[in-house]
């Protein structure tokens, strides 16, 4: 069989048995197990093998540490305080509250590193004191969409934790290359929604304005939240432990916060290490299924055929990154990132790595591009999030109010491709 | 057989228990070897090791939980177009792939287990830990999932021959509420 008809196969068959509701992880598992019987000749106790490499990891266990973290911490209830901080302190922009959302989203990034949690948890705790005020809704809800994507670049983020576990990367050098763009997407966001206020003043109320000590009394209420992240960004940027042992120290220190907060109980003890156990079997398992897939389309040649076919074209970095761009943007409306990332690192590193680019530079630029694919319609998790928790609102209403904001995120990608140093300063700075 | 599938359920249920237990411990552990590395100054060297083998047990043994809870990543906005019983169809359809695949999966890492018993293969670690023992929760996972998914193509079955949607019933899944 040539190498154009398995390759036209493999991705037909990707694609029905995906769009017949076969389980992402199931769909590459069952494909690449066929490629060995019938491509490879390869016997399939791979499957048991790469199942094994793939999760006998030191540094993935950070990832359902830190999803435990950030559940616990959200039973704290202290979402609130963060939401009426950021407020207190942004809240004298144009766009108060919407701004408020950006950087209350932000922050909690930081904790959860959960896009779709963030946009959930917003969206019944921002969005009814917006409408109260008379927010719009389109502007309402695309702060808070767009704010819920911010959590996976702000670190601890969930995908760096994958793609350095996947692409044996320093998880830590991802957290610090995610640093700075954040910021810079975080500022451009909320030029943004500045911007969308000048353009439609009735978008949003005049802004309120509070006295100094309203705003410290209001920081004190959100201390320990602060005292704690900046402990783990701390410890793991100042080289003490390695992510893995901050993501157990934050979970830890959640628990003790928790129980502080006089909210620590079994019930929310189950509740958070289930939820981190739910997350981690998912993504262990589209994990095994890519590596099945990646050692199939590896084995057969196919990564190499792409990757000359790639770089035959000649069209240079930008131009490549440009295609990358456009597939990921329509991938990103029918995949999780995580599986997306999974799902394409085989056929997209060799690339990455032949045009000499960073592969940490390379993470930052795929989680934008995957927040992007947060939400965009018709199939953006975030947009489907609020609408969950908003089910009046139609979700062409929701999608409506994210679009602006779709262009402070591709400023900061095509920042980052102009100036790498965006984002790999402060790693080379640090490590 | 409503029974059958609740003592099953409290099966995958303890499984994703067991694999939250191993995940508290498994904190302490890592906190330990860093106390004992700052403290102490003597690094208990085995956390990072056994840690590893925790995360396959979480994974392998949250497998079936996760299926239980609908957790797994499926896209379904093109079956949820087609006409209910077709959809249903679609689901029996995909979970006998699913299936066979998962019986494939069982008997390979059984296999795989026994083999690294029988080769004696240890771990490249001070501890020389034997791989087998790690490794026996791979064949159990896969068990539990193939049992899950059995579980599931029995809610399908009910779904089809109830009319019902099965997709409607995931999403708003409460149990025994197909009848």
């Amino acid at each position: 069989m040539s190498l154009e008809l398995i390759a036209v196969l493999l991705v037909i068959s990707l694609f029905l048995l995906l769009a017949m509701g076969l389980e992402i992880a199931f769909t590459m598992a069952v494909l690449a197990s066929i490629g060995f019987a019938f491509v490879l000749s390869y016997p399939q106790v791979q499957i048991a093998w790469s199942g094994w490499e793939v999760t006998n990891s030191f540094t993935l266990i950070a990832l359902p540490l830190f999803i435990f973290m950030g559940q616990m911490l959200s039973l704290t209830g202290g979402i609130h305080s963060l939401f009426s901080a950021a407020n207190k302190w942004i809240g004298i922009l144009p766009g108060g509250l919407a701004n408020s959302v950006i950087v209350a989203c932000a922050v909690f990034g930081a904790m959860s590193g959960s896009s779709i949690a963030a946009s959930a948890t917003f969206s019944s705790i921002a969005f009814p004191e917006m409408e109260k005020r008379n927010y719009s809704p389109t502007l309402s809800f695309g702060a808070i969409a767009v704010g819920g994507t911010i959590a996976v670049l702000i670190p601890p983020s969930i995908i760096f934790i994958i793609y350095g576990s996947w692409e044996s990367l320093s998880i830590a050098r991802l957290f610090a290359a995610g640093m700075l763009p954040g910021i810079i997407l975080t500022s451009l966001l909320m030029l943004t929604v500045i911007i969308w206020v000048k353009i439609k003043p009735n978008a949003a109320p005049k802004p309120e304005s509070f006295s100094w000590g309203e705003r410290f009394r209001a920081l004190k209420d959100v201390i320990v939240w602060a005292a704690l992240i900046i402990l783990i960004l701390g410890v793991i940027f100042g080289g003490v432990m390695t992510p893995t042992e901050a993501s157990a120290l934050g979970a830890f220190l959640s628990i003790i916060v928790a129980a502080g907060y006089g909210k620590f109980s079994y019930t929310a003890l189950k509740a958070s290490a289930l939820s981190a156990v739910r997350v981690t079997a998912m993504v262990g398992f589209v994990m095994i299924g890519a590596r099945l897939l990646a050692f199939l389309v590896q084995n057969a040649g196919l990564t190499d055929s792409f990757v000359k076919f790639m770089l035959s074209l000649e069209i240079g970095k930008y131009g490549t990154i440009s295609i990358l761009m456009v597939v990921y943007l329509i991938l990103g409306c029918f995949f999780d990132a995580s599986a997306m990332l999974l799902l394409t690192t085989p056929f997209v590193m060799p690339i990455i790595t032949s045009l000499r680019l960073d592969p940490i530079w390379w993470g930052v630029v795929y989680v934008i591009l995957a927040e992007i694919s947060f939400v965009t319609p018709p199939f953006g998790l975030n947009l489907f999030s609020i609408h969950g928790v908003l089910p009046q609102y139609p979700i062409t209403t929701i999608a409506k109010g994210t679009l602006p904001f779709l262009i402070p995120m591709f400023v900061t990608i095509w920042l980052l491709v102009l100036f790498p140093q965006l984002a790999l300063w402060l790693p080379n700075v640090l490590y | 057989m409503n029974k059958i599938q609740r003592v099953l359920e409290t099966v995958f249920k303890m499984a994703g228990q067991a694999s939250g237990v191993v995940l508290i411990a498994i904190m302490f552990l890592i906190l330990f070897e860093v106390i004992t590395r700052y403290v102490l100054l003597h690094p208990f060297t085995i956390s990072e090791e056994y840690s590893a083998y925790a995360l396959v047990f979480i994974i392998y043994l949250g497998l079936a939980y996760t299926l239980n809870e609908n957790g797994h990543l499926r896209i379904t906005f093109a079956i949820k177009l087609l006409p209910v019983n077709v959809a249903n169809w679609m689901r029996l359809f995909t979970l006998c792939i699913a299936l066979i695949w998962t019986c494939v999966a069982t008997v390979v890492s059984v296999r795989f287990v026994y083999d690294s018993f029988v080769r004696g293969m240890r771990a490249i670690t001070p501890q020389l830990t034997p791989l087998g023992y790690p490794r026996i929760v791979i064949p159990i996972g896969f068990f539990l999932l193939l049992v899950g998914i059995i579980g599931a193509i029995h809610k399908t079955i009910k779904c089809i021959k109830s009319g019902l949607s099965i997709e409607d019933y995931l999403e708003n899944k409460t149990e025994g509420n197909i009848s």
